[in-house]
């Protein structure tokens, strides 16, 4: 039995549909990624777990027990808010301790408790701090010491990480995969950053317009997406029309030919996707599928091409200063690694 | 335009402002205190003189009580209108925008109204022949009605009136832009939602709570008609004895004096309250 089951869970708000029918099975210390735009329904999600709002059909089953009844403040979820919520009249130890004064422990009895949470967040001796005195990077790790300091059935997370600059994100990212792996407690975590949900998650749960399109390891999101939305919205990728019927692909007014194997591979597809680190390209040669660099982009060490394609782009990656050099505006020869097609049924 | 173009304008318009206060509010202020010393003269409004007979007559023990009842009925009419537009203010700003825009505009509507207006209104209200006594009659509640008025609760009633919607109108903008997801996380961390407002709400926004209850306490102390019209003579504030001894008697003196004892009064209690604001931030 998973530890957390969500069964055809529905939510409207008036006549917003924000969550059709999702279904999700997880087990007990998973981290789950979930991944989207705005008003996919990521956040909905999460809220109706915590119970900060109740749905309209299905069900959420918490280790068999079906919360559909249980107030928020009774489910033991630990979450932390977009916005940190932090408490601006406590300090950084009362914040901590304050659903187990809620309890009613005594101060002698939590202060090892928060000096603990505290220590594992990167926090040790900051106990009397005000909030307000605290960097953003500390104020999160606040956050998350509160949410754990029950220790919480499951910890939810709304991309409390949105508003830290590149640095302190990717450094939080490490501290809450190390606390959670640690602690070994079942997480969700929001983020509409796809770099994000692929560093941090076990599992990835890609949603769009209320519906689950793909849940599945980042390995395989990123290797087999199934449908269109999920290709392009995890990493990079080039979507090209396929007539299944003929193995053909269309790029524009351009068209090739799929290898026979591949033909076989793609049955039933409408649409493939190439990354662009499959795409070769080759200095002007005759034959083939021709194209022109429109733009080429030096990033860090890695190096884009856009090529026009019979008026289609196609985005090509390479390390950066391996293979031919290839300027803006020269024409080239087009080619990709077939064994790194992938179909799209829809 | 330079910056220092623009201070200079800032400090020209600084200079008018002083001035302006100078003349409007030192001036009399300086013109209240010098009259407080002189004798008064029964049979014009003063006699030029240094006495110390007004103020002795402040420590006698009808206007020091009545001094202290002012204090009294002004903190407890100022601590009754935040606890009841805190909540209500609270309570709007949860409200879809249209809701909150039509009390917000009944609100200033009530600022509008004259303070005889309102006397006027609860007089009728409180009257034994109409409102609250009769209604609590036909509930069966009251067998004998009569009028609630003129009373310590009806003068009460008064001010809190008075007070409510300037309250609710400084305490709008806040709670409206108040992160609604401390009290979310409040909840998840276990606190029954009745209590949110208790453990987390008035805590939160005790600084704002304290700072408005001040300025209620000063704007009820001034109150005069209140007072007049729904208070019994005993529950009669400062204001209305010294606008009784100025006018009424002719004694502008005592009235003086007195005018000025309530203001160090005013202004020691606004202090110690600053103080002890300052050392519980601390």
């Amino acid at each position: 039995m998973s530890h957390l089951a969500i069964r055809q869970l529905s939510k409207s708000f008036g006549a917003f549909t924000a969550l059709k029918d999702i279904s999700l099975e997880i087990e007990a210390g998973e981290f789950i990624c979930l991944l989207g735009g705005s008003g996919c329904g990521k956040t909905t999600l999460l809220r109706l777990i915590a119970g900060l709002e109740a749905h309209d059909r299905g069900e959420i089953l918490l280790g068999g027990e079906d919360l559909t009844a249980v107030p928020c403040h009774k489910r033991n979820i630990g979450m932390v808010f977009q916005a940190l919520a932090l408490f601006p009249h406590l300090n950084v130890g009362e914040n901590v301790a304050y659903g187990l004064r809620l309890r009613g422990r005594k101060p002698a009895e939590y202060a090892a408790d928060v000096e603990r949470l505290l220590n594992m967040v990167g926090l040790d001796g900051l106990s009397g701090r005000a909030v307000s005195a605290l960097s953003g990077g500390q104020r999160q790790r606040v956050a998350i010491a509160r949410a754990l300091a029950l220790s919480p059935s499951i910890f939810l997370m709304d991309e409390p990480f949105s508003a830290l600059d590149a640095a302190l994100r990717d450094q939080m990212q490490i501290e809450v995969k190390r606390i959670q792996r640690n602690l070994g407690v079942t997480t969700i975590f929001v983020t509409h950053d796809q770099r994000e949900a692929m560093a941090l998650a076990d599992r990835i749960v890609v949603m769009n317009g209320g519906v689950i399109e793909q849940a599945g390891s980042p390995e395989a999101l990123y290797a087999r997406p199934a449908t269109r939305f999920v290709a392009e919205f995890i990493g990079d990728n080039n979507i090209l029309d396929f007539d299944a019927a003929s193995g053909r692909l269309t790029l524009g007014a351009a068209s090739v030919d799929a290898p026979g194997e591949t033909q076989a591979m793609l049955a039933g597809a409408k649409a493939v996707a190439i990354r662009p680190e499959a795409v070769i390209a080759t200095p002007k040669s005759e034959g083939g599928l021709m194209g022109r660099v429109a733009a080429v982009r030096r990033l860090g060490a890695i190096l884009e091409r856009d090529i026009d394609v019979g008026g289609k782009v196609i985005r090509q990656s390479v390390f950066a200063g391996r293979g031919p050099t290839i300027s803006e505006g020269e024409d080239v020869a087009l080619s990709w690694d077939w064994s790194q097609v992938w179909g799209l049924s829809r | 335009m330079s910056g220092s173009a623009r201070l200079g304008g800032t400090q020209a318009l600084g200079a008018f402002a002083f001035l302006i206060l100078a003349i409007f509010f030192v001036a009399p202020l300086i013109f209240m205190v010098v009259v407080s010393f002189y004798k008064p003269d029964p049979m014009g409004f003063y006699k030029v003189a240094f006495v110390w007979e007004n103020y002795a007559k402040f420590f006698s023990s009808f206007y020091y009580k009545v001094s202290l009842r002012s204090i009294w009925s002004s903190a407890l009419g100022a601590v009754l209108v935040v606890a009841l537009a805190f909540p209500t203010v609270l309570a709007i700003s949860d409200l879809s925008r249209k809701w909150q825009l039509f009390w917000i505009i009944l609100l200033l509507s009530l600022m509008c109204l004259s303070e005889v207006i309102i006397g006027f209104a609860w007089l009728i209200l409180l009257s034994e022949s109409a409102g609250v006594p009769r209604f609590l009659e036909w509930l069966g509640l009251w067998t004998n009605p009569r009028s609630l008025s003129p009373s310590f609760g009806a003068m009460m009633i008064g001010l809190v009136f008075l007070g409510f919607s300037i309250v609710a109108l400084i305490l709008y903008p806040q709670a409206a832009r108040r992160d609604r997801s401390i009290e979310e996380a409040a909840v998840t961390l276990g606190t029954p939602p009745h209590l949110v407002f208790l453990k987390v709400l008035v805590p939160t926004f005790r600084t704002t709570l304290f700072s408005v209850s001040l300025t209620m306490f000063v704007y009820l102390l001034g109150v005069f008609v209140m007072p007049t019209m729904l208070g019994r003579p005993k529950d009669w504030t400062m204001t209305v004895i010294i606008s009784d001894k100025a006018l009424g008697d002719a004694n502008l003196p005592l009235g003086a004096a007195l005018a000025v004892m309530m203001l160090v009064l005013t202004v020691a209690i606004l202090l110690l309250s600053a103080l002890a604001t300052r050392r519980s931030a601390s």
